[in-house]
């Protein structure tokens, strides 16, 4: 019995091997990849005249749809920071998802709402409307107030009444740069194929918001909020820019993107049954797409920025990459179909497989993996220098992501531009390999069970208001953003 | 145990050690890098307001060979050009010529680099260097997307006839999307190629004419060229656009009823008026909306009777119109919340309610 226990162990340690070996060259090979990728945007930025999009009469318009449930403390400083964007055309299409606190009533006193006739402009089913509100001071400001049903459907119900070809899904909670549309546009006038853009979601934690405008950009003062800030450059510097490069992004934040209103139409809008519905929905396009001979540009854009409160609790912190992780294994399992199928080109054949292996079970695999080369250490069963190979080659990966991602950073926004944020980001990058990362992963293995329990919604938030971004009980739903890649 | 931890400890150290000193070195080339560049850029400055010809050719040449130099002298130049009187623009002229740059420009505009053909067409028009049009328009049909658009923008600046008719033939060719040109043409001084094309025959037909590309097949244009006439706002297009109304092709008709406001005739209302009549609703929105731009206060009636059309998006169009056009409109508007038809009815009560105005029938 103890012999076959310890082959079991050797195996599993020699799996362990491989899978390190192979998830640090991806992510290299990656990295390098988005290094290009941003080295040739740093290049081309002096030729492309953002201003010049944001003012023009011909720029595609867009409408910015803000699903809100109980936010009633920043709606109002939320959709007053939206009207903000330098943008010459686009409309706020709010969508007041069954809140059970004050949030019509503020719109409605804020923004001297008054209900309309609205005719939607597309067939998504959705949870019943209530009514349309428009208001009487600002034009560009459409209130949807709708029974309760999730963000999904809230996403829904604003793609019926918004009157753009594009749509901007963000959460209410979060800021945009105010050139940020017009940066997010560009990329569907530059390639009309494009039918979708994501942008770079940064954490908001530790810097001066006032009047709905950032005016101080800081990293934050604790480890749990500093480490999302690397976590969060890392999953877009360090993969999003990669896999856009080679035409296989998976994952657009729900946070931030930019999609074309008539595709996701046709493909039925965002899927409700699922936690994931910002990923899922992209999978779903390029699917959707594919099986039609249709041309499908899905891309990442590295400057444009949306600002969002991360959690500055373990345990809020803990609670959100569950919902993630969950997120993720929908998604892969929805469109198991599309695994290692020539059908749907490199997506089917390199970017599907990666996130099943790598990203869904990819936790599974470490965590046993840890438990097994902590225990054949301590029996004596494998070398001392094939533990520290292992567990070195751990550290590695996480430290060449972690500075690579900051190293961008540097090179192409320097958002950070203070001394002491890059110490607080490189004393992240370092900590958190030792600790945080192996409970990540725990976190992470841990949500296979909750999949299974298929808990959902929309979860508690507790905001406080842009003005003091402090802790929220818990951040809004979003994709698999912040994982490594 | 013991000694697998001392070496992932010390490898971690090390890598963490080179990592730290990496980032730290490039943070600092940045932190200098942008101070150089802001140098620069006032130094580029300084020489365009007040340096002399030797030193500003001097500044010409240096900018020819360093790719963020010459950047930095495109934005010296959008910042103070416009400050710069006869003389200083004189010099700067001299300066081009003296540096030959206009040469070295030329030739650039054929690098396989694309940031370097972008960036030279982006100099040779804020230099306005001689025939800058006509080097810069074959990059309307680059290969690299950037570049076409940079071209076109270029041309926007240059803005002279040639540009024009270069702009107006990459709209027939299809080389960009048809938006990107439109809002380059949208400007006064392209009027006159435009209707030169409008009311002379096919597009990419030019008064002189190395004209057309035999080989590509051209676009019909109308409408974009309305849409581009309807930016510019200029009284001249009127007799165009109004030719363009009666255009069998309805993105011909919406684009010239949505130009025949911004170009603010009277004699564009009677037009408007029968296009409200039109059969396609998106026609009959639109002349509606103009008619409210336009402050046709005696279209009222003519607007009255559309209040309950068939199509949503005229009913409001027609709405909002009426409110636009002030007590006459609102007239209407209060008349139709007793409308016998309930979508009227529906529209007159939004309208004024929208517009804070009394909704009660009576």
């Amino acid at each position: 019995m103890r012999s076959v226990v310890e082959d079991i162990l050797r195996g599993f340690n020699l799996v362990m091997l491989v899978y390190l070996l192979v998830i640090t060259f991806v992510y290299t090979v990656l990295m390098v990849i988005g290094w290009r990728a941003v080295n040739d945007y740093v290049r081309r930025r002096p030729l492309r005249d953002y201003q010049f999009v944001s003012r023009s009469p011909m720029t595609l318009p867009v409408s910015i749809l803000a699903p809100a449930y109980n936010e009633a403390p920043v709606i109002a400083a939320a959709i007053r920071a939206l009207l903000e964007s330098q943008f010459l055309q686009f409309e706020i299409v709010v969508v007041n998802d069954g809140s059970t606190d004050e949030t019509l009533a503020v719109l409605a006193r804020e923004f001297d709402l008054v209900a309309v006739d609205r005719v939607p402009n597309a067939a998504l089913e959705t949870k019943p409307v209530r009514g349309v509100y428009v208001s009487r001071i600002e034009p560009r400001l459409v209130v949807i107030d709708k029974e309760n049903g999730g963000k999904a459907d809230s996403l829904n119900a604003g793609i019926r009444y918004a009157r753009y070809p594009l749509f901007c899904a963000i959460d209410a909670d979060t800021l945009l740069d105010p050139g940020a549309l017009s940066r997010l546009v560009w990329e569907f006038q530059s390639y009309p194929e494009t039918v979708a853009v994501g942008g770079i979601v940064r954490v908001l934690n530790g810097s001066t918001v006032r009047d709905g405008r950032l005016v101080d950009i800081r990293t934050p003062k604790t480890f749990v909020e500093n480490v999302q800030v690397l976590e969060y450059l890392r999953a877009f510097l360090g993969g999003r820019i990669g896999w856009s490069r080679i035409g296989m992004l998976l994952i657009i934040s729900g946070a931030f993107g930019l999609f074309r209103r008539d595709v996701v139409v046709a493909a039925g809008g965002y899927d409700t049954t699922t936690v994931g519905e910002d990923a899922e929905l992209v999978v779903r396009l390029h699917r959707y797409r594919r099986e039609r001979g249709e041309p499908c540009r899905i891309t990442f854009f590295p400057d444009p920025i949306c600002w969002t409160e991360a959690p500055a609790t373990f345990r809020v912190l803990t609670r959100q990459r569950d919902r993630w992780q969950r997120g993720l294994i929908e998604m892969m399992w929805r469109h198991r179909v599309m695994f290692a199928k020539p059908r749907y080109g490199r997506l089917g054949m390199v970017a599907v497989p990666y996130y099943v292996v790598f990203e869904m079970f990819g936790p599974l695999v470490e965590a046993l993996g840890y438990v097994a080369i902590v225990v054949s250490a301590a029996l004596g069963l494998v070398p001392p220098v094939f533990t520290a190979l292992i567990l070195g080659l751990a550290v590695t990966y996480g430290l060449i992501l972690s500075f690579g991602a900051v190293l961008m950073e540097e090179r192409a926004y320097r958002r950070y531009p203070g001394g002491r944020d890059l110490r607080h980001l490189i004393a992240a990058a370092m900590l958190e390999n030792f600790g945080y990362r192996q409970y990540m992963v725990i976190v992470r293995a841990r949500a296979w069970w909750t999949f299974f329990r298929k808990q959902g919604g929309w979860g508690e938030m507790t905001r406080v208001g842009f003005a003091t971004p402090l802790p929220t009980e818990e951040a809004p739903p979003d994709s698999a953003a912040a994982q490594t890649a | 145990m013991q000694q697998a931890l001392t070496i992932l400890l010390v490898v971690s150290a090390l890598l963490c050690a080179l990592l730290t000193t990496l980032t730290v070195v490039r943070k600092v080339r940045r932190d200098r890098n942008e101070a150089s560049i802001l140098a620069r850029r006032a130094e580029f400055r300084d020489l365009l307001l007040g340096g002399s010809a030797e030193a500003l050719s001097a500044g010409l040449r240096w900018a020819n060979r360093d790719l963020q130099a010459r950047f930095d002298l495109i934005a010296a130049l959008d910042a103070v050009w416009p400050q710069l009187d006869d003389p200083r623009r004189e010099v700067a002229r001299n300066a081009i010529v003296t540096s030959q740059i206009d040469r070295a420009l030329t030739t650039q505009l054929r690098s396989r680099d694309p940031v370097r053909r972008a960036s030279a067409a982006m100099l040779i028009g804020r230099l306005s260097v001689p025939d800058a049009a006509k080097l810069v328009a074959p990059l309307l049909a680059d290969d690299d997307g950037d570049v076409r658009l940079t071209a076109a923008q270029v041309l926007g600046v240059i803005a002279d006839e040639a540009s024009a008719y270069d702009l107006i033939a990459a709209l027939g060719a299809g080389h960009l999307e048809p938006e990107r040109v439109i809002e380059r043409l949208g400007h006064p001084w392209a009027v006159p190629a435009m209707l030169h094309v409008l009311e002379g025959g096919g597009a990419g037909d030019r008064p002189t004419d190395e004209a057309a590309d035999p080989s590509i097949s051209w676009r019909p244009i109308g409408a974009s060229l309305a849409r581009a006439l309807g930016l510019a706002g200029d009284p001249r297009a009127e007799h165009a656009l109004l030719a363009l109304l009666r255009s069998g092709a309805v993105e011909e008709r919406i684009a010239a009823a949505r130009a025949l406001e911004a170009a603010g005739t009277a004699a564009g209302i009677p037009a408007l008026e029968a296009a409200v009549e039109d059969p396609a609703w998106q026609v009959r929105a639109q002349a509606a909306r103009s008619l409210g731009g336009l402050g046709a206060t005696a279209s009222v009636p003519a607007l009255a009777a559309h209040l309950n059309d068939s199509a949503w998006w005229v009913r409001a169009a027609v709405a909002d119109s009426l409110v636009e056009l002030g007590d006459p409109g609102l007239a209407v508007l209060r008349e139709a919340l007793v409308h016998a038809d309930r979508y009227a009815r529906d529209r007159a009560r939004e309208a004024l309610a929208v517009h804070h105005l009394e909704t009660d029938a009576g």
